[in-house]
């Protein structure tokens, strides 16, 4: 299930078997619509507690889509938000470098979408 | 036939409540609800055979939602399920102390748990051999 590179390119199948092409079309538009919203407030917040509530349902989005690497990513958000801590450069850095992989693996499961 | 179980759902990640719905929607009927305050609400005028919530959301958690819904005359043994992000040791421990009758990780990646799970528990409601409250 899991890949080398954070992606589980597994997850597409297994959503059209829960939920069809519709479930699949509609997760997929949902991810790459939210996430740049959620990345742009993930920067500019300096709410901890904006950082934990985000990260937290992020991260289920993440996971849902097959986008592992960022799930954890933002688990790690999410934990040091939980003792006060705004989002580290670096990792922030590391889930944008990752949503830009999701980002076209998630466009080629679009194009070849019925 | 009898009726399908009806089933409450409250989830705040939009996702997850697509994914739910859709796996949900054929074999139960179900109610989706986005907060502890609107599963309340809902519960003011319904009254659900089961209930599935997510154990994290924001403004009332599932912890303190349970506490609320078990509170309520008639729902003291009303099966309830926790769905929970959180994979930490103790959890488990901590959701069934709480009074939730099942404990379920998400992502849920296998569906025939997730049945399985509201299947056994909704059995054991109707065998009358649900959980003692406390």
């Amino acid at each position: 299930m899991s890949a080398a590179d954070g992606i589980d390119r597994d997850a597409p199948a297994r959503l059209r078997r829960q939920g069809g092409e519709t479930l699949l079309r509609d997760l997929v538009r949902s991810f790459l619509t939210r996430t740049p919203e959620r990345l742009a407030t993930l920067r500019t917040t300096r709410s901890p507690r904006v950082v934990e509530e985000l990260a937290h349902t992020f991260k289920t989005s993440c996971r849902i889509i097959g986008a592992l690497g960022m799930g954890d990513l933002c688990e790690a958000l999410e934990l040091d938000a939980e003792q006060g801590q705004l989002p580290d450069a670096a990792r922030l850095a590391a889930l944008e470098d990752a949503f830009a992989r999701v980002h076209a693996w998630l466009t080629d499961v679009q194009r070849a979408s019925p | 036939m009898s009726r399908p179980a009806r089933l409450l759902v409250v989830e705040d990640n939009e996702d997850s409540r697509l994914l739910l719905g859709a796996l949900l929607a054929d074999r139960y009927e179900v109610a989706l609800v986005v907060s502890g305050f609107e599963a309340l609400d809902w519960l003011d005028t319904h009254r659900p055979d089961i209930i599935l919530m997510d154990a994290s959301m924001p403004g009332m958690d599932g912890l303190e939602l349970i506490g609320r819904v078990r509170a309520r005359p008639g729902l003291e043994r009303l099966p309830i399920v926790a769905l929970t992000a959180r994979a930490m040791r103790g959890d488990r421990e901590l959701f069934l102390a709480a009074g939730f009758d099942a404990y379920l990780s998400k992502p849920l990646l296998d569906e025939q748990l997730l049945f399985d799970a509201l299947d056994a528990q909704l059995r054991r409601a109707r065998n009358g051999t649900g959980r003692t409250p406390p």
